[in-house]
């Protein structure tokens, strides 16, 4: 092989004859209009073949960046939807949706971690303080209810999950007029239970669960899970429903906080203070 | 050695002279396209002594097709062609080596070198030379059939008017 070689570049020969044949290709493009076309055809051809696959690279190495975009977006899209609003009017006027005062505004974050499964689920996200979360405020994503605000710092706060022995919310039966309480029992933290369902509420297996909006956490309507369970509680006239709930503990990665514009006015009320 | 410069300087000349005064106009073809075209011109380079140096070869070939492609107006096409064509040459020499193989006094040609070897010679260096050639001139082998009918019917014109040269000729250097 290198006998070839040295047959070919013989005193730079090579060298030479690679210059000689350069010049001679650029000349030739440059100064003759049937090849000067047929190059440039090629070259955008290529050009263009390249470009696409380096910005499909470029697009890989920004797919965080664009969905913190997706997200923020999100967010904003998320604040101006029907039940984020608080209506002011004391005759309801449904057209007049969007001189309602905003309630709920959203902020994008992302989890960056987890408690380990065992139980009481406890998330860590990317905002904090100086983008304006406070404690005690609803974290909901695509998929429905997350958990709540505990802890603030400067930059991060800590969410307690849904699948967590100190939480309780406030969830009713979507369509059905009847709330109760949801907790976790421990085990299992795909499943949560919900209480204080009558025993004479019109219910089924495979009932949605969705928030009340009644505590200052979280608007009306967010999703929280499905019925999987009903059982009674003996002595007492109510179900205990296992709820499943809709977000996977694992595939987490989007978060919203709700931050709620008229919590202040609503603490002021005693019932809202003993509240969670 | 300085006669054999000049002689050299003047085979330059003359063959140049040929190609774009005389050989320019001798083609033929149909439909717009030429097929054939008679090429003289490769053998100054093919007449170069084995002990030329490689890059004074590269650089004579460049050369005169460059002057050749001053006049045809294709700048860069024979000039390419021919330093391709010269690049080869050490190749064309290994592969058609007699069994003795070369000895630094020799010359290139028929008068040296034999009848047999001269031909396989300039028939090697003219298929390349038409190869990359209308290679380059239509610079896509989109339309390979036309590109090779070119190369066979311009390489037999060629082959001819350059041994018929040869013959009359029988240059010794």
């Amino acid at each position: 092989m290198s006998n070839v070689f040295q047959l070919f570049n013989r005193g730079g020969a090579f060298v030479v004859f690679f210059l000689l044949e350069f010049l001679c290709f650029f000349l030739l493009v440059q100064n003759n209009e049937h090849q000067g076309e047929v190059f440039e055809a090629t070259r955008l051809a290529y050009v263009g073949k390249w470009m696409e696959a380096s910005e499909n690279t470029r697009d890989f190495f920004r797919l965080k960046q664009l969905n913190q975009q997706l997200r923020d977006q999100n967010a904003a899209l998320l604040s101006q939807v029907h039940n984020t609003t608080y209506d002011q009017e004391t005759i309801i006027d449904s057209t007049a949706l969007g001189q309602a005062p905003k309630r709920f505004r959203y902020v994008a974050a992302e989890v960056i971690n987890k408690s380990p499964l065992s139980g009481n689920i406890r998330y860590v996200i990317n905002r904090g303080r100086i983008q304006g979360i406070q404690p005690h405020s609803g974290v909901i994503n695509e998929n429905g209810v997350v958990g709540v605000v505990t802890d603030v710092a400067d930059y991060h706060a800590e969410v307690m999950g849904l699948a967590n022995s100190n939480m309780r919310l406030s969830a009713g039966l979507r369509g059905r007029n009847f709330f109760g309480s949801l907790r976790w029992e421990g085990g299992d933290a795909r499943y949560a239970t919900l209480y204080n369902i009558p025993r004479y509420a019109q219910m089924e297996i495979g009932d949605t669960v969705e928030t009340t909006g009644y505590s200052n956490l979280f608007p009306q309507g967010v999703l929280v899970g499905v019925v999987e369970e009903q059982e009674i509680i003996k002595g007492d006239y109510s179900w205990a429903l296992t709820v499943r709930l809709s977000n996977d503990f694992f595939r987490l990665k989007n978060a919203y906080v709700l931050m709620d514009d008229i919590r202040d006015d609503l603490e002021q009320l005693p019932q809202n203070q003993r509240n969670e | 050695m300085n006669s054999l410069a000049s002689k050299f300087a003047l085979r330059f000349g003359i063959f140049w002279l040929i190609q774009v005064a005389v050989l320019r106009y001798m083609v033929w073809g149909w439909g717009g396209e030429v097929y054939l075209q008679f090429f003289l011109y490769p053998l100054f380079i093919l007449l170069l002594p084995f002990r030329t140096p490689r890059i004074v070869l590269l650089l004579l070939a460049f050369a005169l097709g460059l002057s050749v492609d001053f006049v045809y107006n294709s700048i860069g096409l024979h000039a390419g062609t021919l330093v391709f064509t010269a690049f080869l040459r050490d190749l064309v020499y290994a592969i058609i080596k007699p069994r003795e193989g070369y000895s630094l006094t020799d010359t290139p040609t028929k008068y040296d070198k034999g009848d047999a070897w001269f031909l396989r010679y300039a028939a090697l260096m003219l298929l390349i030379h038409f190869f990359f050639y209308y290679s380059l001139e239509a610079f896509t082998y989109y339309y390979w059939w036309t590109i090779l009918i070119k190369i066979v019917f311009s390489w037999i014109g060629s082959m001819a008017l350059l041994l018929m040269w040869i013959y009359v000729f029988n240059p010794k250097e």
